[in-house]
């Protein structure tokens, strides 16, 4: 309980800081606010009581910051150039906001090249390339893949879709490890090929989140290809097939940044232990997984955790019924100890203030919180202006 | 004994690594966040956009004075690019880029031709190989016969004073300046006369001059020393005169001091301008939190003060208020360097009508007005700014 109200009034700190002051106290702001303290403290207490019943808070936020984010995205690109089409004048001032799925593509050309092949402002902008990397890094040696479920502005329409339906109407546990080796084999793909054709590959033919940000405008019959590529894989990959398989396809499948981050994770200071004393091999937590990072064998082999593509959503924590999977400190997986499900009893404040879940969640939510203050103000500004304009037309 | 230091050790190696998480989730990733302006800013100076998107290696830039007195006396800054070649994402794959910036927008949208000569292809009688003629915002090339070759990739920016040509690469007659060590440009309004002077481009990138970067720093520190020691020494006799104010530098005295005047005369532009000075200043000397929060609010009084003085007396000191607190608090957090810019401009302009004789004051200005426009990233603004500080004090 004690530890539980320190973490909320840290947050409360950084929620003032970050959302309301650097806001300018504004009304938006404020509200903005109220909501991610809602969010967390509801988290918290929640976790507090029953482990995992929380994540429906991360849920909640993620999905919420996607649709708010995209809402400001396309608003400012309206004010700045009238529509959501790539303009030539953007393009040739190297204007293009730069997003963390280009990272990836970046990287490798930057080492060989020493240039970043991305059109984007490299600093002063906040999708400037300078910002952008500095957050990867801050989050790769943090939260590590935990960007993919908490902090991800993309993610949340996938996590939104893949809670429309009740039921799983396909079953793609069993091609898990089918669908780990397509993505890291379409990472690989787009890391050569950008290299290659010096140019961000995904960027330009593949990203389905084109359809909710920018895109080059049909003018020829490559960027023809590129807008049904791109329209086709937000409606297969991002809407159609999470309603039916409950799962992020497009993260699990395609997104070149996740197969990055799982490959980066293993800097993180976080990662998910599987109790395999605890686990009587029911398979929950896998059927439950979006990310498809829990296979049969991975229970049958008794692995301890789960696979590389964990993106420590927490979703497995809170159906496992024996409470054998949890949040574990990086350094105490390595050493094949575990922190949490063995030590039973009554822990102090400090033990469950210090406790890898309560940690991971609090820095998770602090890039939640930091990440989305701007765009979601902005996109509360646009509601309530639109609010008022229907007021005053009445 | 050996065995029980062990286990006392890993203890405290293990307490040891939870705390460094604690810190991090707990502190450090909000101290990231706080201080990523200085970060990104850092990284920043190390990255850059491959020059095929941005329009090619600088060869060749001419500023101010250095563009011949026959040209129009509005363009500002001429640069010449090295040609691209296998570009991305571009409309041309080769093409050659050459940009001109111009104090207003109705300058830049007069007619003009720019005439090059090429090295490679010159001869005793034709100082010029083709032409670039803009009219009536359009871009296209013509041989020395008047015959068409190609239409150019033509960009207005930054408000409409930029503007950027790029020249496809694609027709063999143009494809010479792929060859050339050095090309001449002749930007004309009217006709071409024998008897104009070249701009003379070595077709080489252009190499970083640190020399003139450290010449540079030593004389704007000179100019605010010069600036600083006049007005001190104006202050203190102001300070003999009126025995009833603070010390300068005790803040809180003088924020109760002006606070009380603003008390008794809430329109008194001076006392709001010193005021949210010294607001700004307390800001400065305060904890992150506290200072965004007081220097928002330091502008609600400087902003007051700026728009009650406008046009009256005293507007030179309340201006200075404001862009000196403009040019201090951080961009990214605040932005307010180009209205810091803006001010001090203003400020040259009320004091060559007010007091033509103060150098001091307008170097200063001019200098400060070059800090902002370089945090903005507005080089050509920011050369100006620093060549008219130089001129001033010759």
């Amino acid at each position: 309980m004690i530890s539980s109200l320190i973490l909320c009034s840290l947050m409360f700190l950084i929620i003032a800081f970050f959302v309301v002051v650097m806001n300018g106290c504004s009304a938006a702001s404020v509200i903005y606010a109220a909501f991610l303290m809602f969010l967390f403290v509801r988290m918290t207490f929640a976790e507090h009581k029953k482990m995992g019943s929380g994540v429906i808070y991360r849920r909640i936020f993620q999905t919420v910051f996607a649709v708010g984010f995209c809402m400001a995205f396309i608003s400012d690109l309206y004010a700045e150039r009238g529509s959501m089409a790539i303009t030539e004048n953007a393009l040739s001032s190297a204007e293009l906001p730069f997003c963390h799925i280009a990272i990836p593509q970046v990287l490798v050309p930057l080492l060989v090249t020493k240039n970043i092949i991305f059109p984007a402002r490299i600093t002063g902008h906040y999708a400037a390339v300078a910002s952008m990397l500095l957050i990867w890094f801050i989050c790769t040696i943090t939260v590590g893949r935990g960007w993919c479920s908490w902090i991800c502005f993309y993610g949340g329409w996938e996590e939104g879709f893949s809670h429309v339906a009740k039921k799983r109407r396909i079953k793609l546990l069993p091609k898990n490890r089918e669908l780990r080796e397509f993505h890291f084999g379409f990472f690989f793909f787009i890391v050569l090929a950008s290299l290659c054709e010096l140019a961000c590959v995904y960027c330009d033919w593949f990203c389905p989140f084109k359809l909710v940000t920018e895109f080059a405008p049909a003018t020829s019959v490559p960027t023809l290809i590129a807008m049904i590529l791109f329209i086709g894989l937000f409606i297969g990959l991002v809407i159609v097939l999470p309603i039916l398989t409950k799962k992020r396809t497009q993260c699990s499948a395609l997104c070149p940044f996740g197969a990055f981050a799982s490959l980066t994770d293993r800097f993180s200071l976080f990662g998910m232990k599987i109790d395999t004393q605890k686990c009587t091999g029911c398979l929950k937590c896998a059927n439950t997984c979006p990310f498809s990072a829990i296979d049969i064998k991975t229970i049958q082999e008794k692995k301890g955790h789960p696979e590389i593509t964990c993106a420590k959503c927490g979703e497995c924590v809170g159906v496992c019924p024996q409470k054998a999977i949890s949040y574990e400190f990086r350094f105490m997986l390595k050493k094949g100890a575990c922190s949490c499900g063995s030590k039973q009893g009554k822990k102090s404040a400090l033990q469950e203030l210090l406790h890898p879940a309560n940690l991971f969640r609090f820095a998770a939510f602090t890039f939640s919180v930091i990440m989305s203050s701007g765009f979601m103000i902005k996109t509360l500004n646009l509601i309530f202006r639109f609010l008022t304009s229907i007021g005053g037309a009445k | 004994m050996s065995v029980k230091t062990d286990s006392i050790l890993s203890r405290l190696h293990y307490k040891f690594k939870v705390l460094s998480v604690a810190f991090s989730c707990f502190i450090g990733i909000t101290l990231f966040f706080v201080f990523s302006d200085i970060m990104t800013n850092f990284l920043g100076s190390f990255l850059r956009v491959d020059p095929s998107y941005t329009g090619g290696e600088v060869c060749g830039e001419f500023i101010g004075d250095k563009i011949s007195a026959d040209f129009n006396p509005d363009l500002m800054h001429y640069t010449v690019h090295q040609p691209v070649t296998n570009a991305r994402w571009q409309q041309s794959a080769e093409y050659w880029q050459l940009a001109l910036e111009y104090k207003n927008a109705e300058a830049a949208s007069e007619d003009f031709k720019i005439y090059i000569g090429l090295d490679n292809q010159k001869s005793n009688d034709a100082l010029w190989n083709f032409v670039v003629q803009l009219r009536e915002g359009e871009g296209n090339v013509f041989d020395r016969d008047g015959s068409f070759i190609t239409a150019v990739e033509y960009y207005l920016l930054n408000d409409g004073t930029q503007i950027k040509f790029r020249i496809p690469l694609s027709d063999k007659r143009l494809q010479k300046v792929l060859g050339a060590k050095k090309t001449y440009h002749y930007i004309v309004t009217d006709e071409f006369s024998q008897e104009m002077t070249a701009l003379e481009v070595t077709m080489t990138p252009r190499k970083k001059d640190k020399k003139a970067e450290a010449e540079t720093k030593v004389f704007v520190k000179h100019v605010k020393e010069v600036y600083n020691q006049s007005r001190s020494a104006g202050d203190s006799t102001e300070a003999a005169a009126s025995d009833n104010k603070p010390d300068a530098n005790d803040i809180e005295a003088c924020l109760s001091y002006y606070g009380q005047k603003i008390k008794d005369n809430p329109d008194d532009y001076a006392n709001l301008s010193n005021y949210g000075a010294y607001l700004a200043m307390r800001g400065g000397r305060s904890s992150i939190m506290k200072a965004t929060a007081l220097v928002k609010e330091s502008y609600t009084y400087l902003d007051k003060a700026c728009a009650l003085a406008f046009e009256k007396e005293g507007e030179i000191d309340v201006l200075l208020n404001r862009a000196s607190v403009s040019a201090s608090v951080p961009e990214q957090v605040f932005g307010k360097a180009e209205s810091g810019a803006e001010d001090f401009m203003r400020i040259i302009l009320l004091s060559d009508a007010k007091n033509p004789d103060d150098k001091n004051l307008k170097a200063y200005c001019y200098v400060m007005a070059y800090e902002c426009y370089k945090k903005r990233g507005n080089e050509s603004k920011a050369f100006l700014a620093l060549q008219e500080a130089k001129n001033m004090l010759e």
